[in-house]
């Protein structure tokens, strides 16, 4: 591409709206265009500027008692409705991300149970549309990017490593990390590589909500990781003070407490920092 | 949390008033409870919430103003691309938001929508209700008129008629 073609697209191309072929032949031609590259960057550094002003602005935070009043408010007014014209999981999703942030403020503890199983579904969904078929709704976001505009746990887990990358079936690979959403529920996502099959480990916040007992099929190996199956998938999954993390996968439960106990430490002891 | 806190930090753009803010986010999260079986799953549910606080804001304003006849006239693109100076380097938070809060009303929303919340252009024109052509034209021009205000910020304004803001102001 030449700068006359480019120009008009920089805009879209800072903004990150143009499709994958279109944003390398940009990017192939920033590398040889200092002119271009000069007015790309001083668009970058303007928003990145604008984001870190307005996200990191007191004046435009909410106030806690108000928080606390809105989940009061939205719990009355989801009672206040007949069940049968909601449609629990849906609720429980938008519901559990609206509360969260109260934190210990609400009694939540008969939420534990369907909380936990909101979160599973959205681990699985994530590595359902993230990971394997790259169709989320919102793209995901870089771990750096993630701990500026969210909090300090994604730089935690920026440089987390399984304690061997040498398994009996051969080795595992950290193939990506970002921050994505699905449904509402934003995770650290690891994407992991093993026996030629995608292995999702996601985190998400704890929030004090849980309970401390997993639901558990078979016994785990470790004593602290609990396996399941949800939608097709096998699902380990532990927990720190204040995390939750899944690791989704098509892989037997053999293979993926393998890769579980590899990398449930090194997590866990980053967890610990948070 | 992000929805709620990015939400009101929307609002309390909007609005410059907390309590007006905290009564926007609370009647758009009611109205998205009430209406949430209309949400798709696996849609950006974020996008969804700020077209509904938009809209929520929307009524209130027909609600609560004379209506102006109106007219937006830099939706259309410039038929040539006027000077914009380069981006300072150095910018502190203040530079920005002065410089943000010094523009129209109008750029100032596509700019938060999309360098803020990180909306794409289809999400932008769905909440704003307007064309993504001209979310794109907005989108250039409010940049341009943002760079001019950065690189002005710290010497007084000048009569250029090009500058906007010197006859439009802000809300």
């Amino acid at each position: 591409m030449e700068c006359r073609e480019v120009r008009p697209l920089i805009e879209a191309f800072v903004s990150e709206q143009l499709l994958v072929e279109t944003t390398q032949a940009i990017v192939a031609h920033l590398e040889r265009c200092a002119s271009c590259r000069a007015e790309v960057d001083g668009l970058r550094r303007m928003r990145t500027a604008i984001r870190s002003a307005v996200g990191t602005s007191a004046d435009l935070s909410p106030r806690p008692e108000f928080l606390s009043m809105l989940a009061g408010r939205l719990q009355t007014e989801a009672a206040r409705r007949r069940p049968a014209r909601l449609r629990r999981r849906a609720w429980m999703a938008i519901a559990a991300s609206l509360i969260v942030v109260v934190g210990s403020a609400v009694a939540l503890r008969e939420w534990s149970a369907s909380t936990l199983e909101a979160l599973l579904h959205a681990a699985v969904g994530d590595h359902r549309f993230c990971a394997l078929t790259f169709k989320l709704a919102e793209p995901p976001i870089p771990l750096a990017e993630a701990a500026q505009r969210f909090g300090g746990v994604h730089a935690l887990l920026a440089a987390v490593e399984p304690d061997t990358t040498t398994l009996s079936g051969g080795p595992l690979r950290v193939m990506e990390r970002h921050s994505c959403v699905f449904e509402g529920q934003r995770f650290v996502h690891i994407v992991l590589r093993y026996k030629d099959q995608p292995i999702s480990l996601l985190v998400a916040s704890n929030q004090g909500q849980l309970s401390s007992g997993l639901w558990s099929v078979g016994p785990p190996a470790d004593g602290t990781t609990a396996v399941t199956v949800s939608e097709g998938f096998h699902v380990a999954s532990f927990r720190s003070a204040r995390h939750v993390v899944f690791a989704v996968s098509s892989l037997n439960d053999h293979d993926l407490h393998e890769v579980v106990s590899t990398i449930a430490g090194p997590v866990s002891r980053a967890l610990a920092g948070a | 949390m992000p929805h709620v806190d990015r939400l009101f930090r929307l609002a309390m753009w909007w609005e410059r008033d907390r309590r007006e803010a905290e009564d926007l986010v609370q009647d758009a999260l009611v109205q998205a409870l009430q209406s949430f079986h209309r949400f798709t799953t696996g849609t950006n549910c974020r996008a969804w919430l700020v077209t509904i606080l938009q809209h929520v804001r929307s009524n209130r304003r027909r609600s609560a103003m004379r209506r102006l006849a109106v007219e937006h006239p830099d939706d259309r693109i410039a038929d040539h691309v006027p000077f914009v100076p380069a981006v300072p380097q150095q910018l502190t938070d203040e530079d920005v938001l002065g410089a943000l809060r010094g523009i129209p009303e109008l750029y100032q929303d596509i700019i938060l929508l999309c360098d803020v919340e990180g909306l794409t252009y289809k999400e932008i024109a769905d909440a704003l209700t307007i064309p993504i052509g001209t979310v794109m034209s907005r989108l250039h021009r409010g940049r341009a008129l943002l760079r001019k205000q950065l690189a002005s910020s710290r010497t007084v304004q000048t009569d250029d008629p090009e500058d906007l803001t010197s006859s439009r102001g802000t809300r």
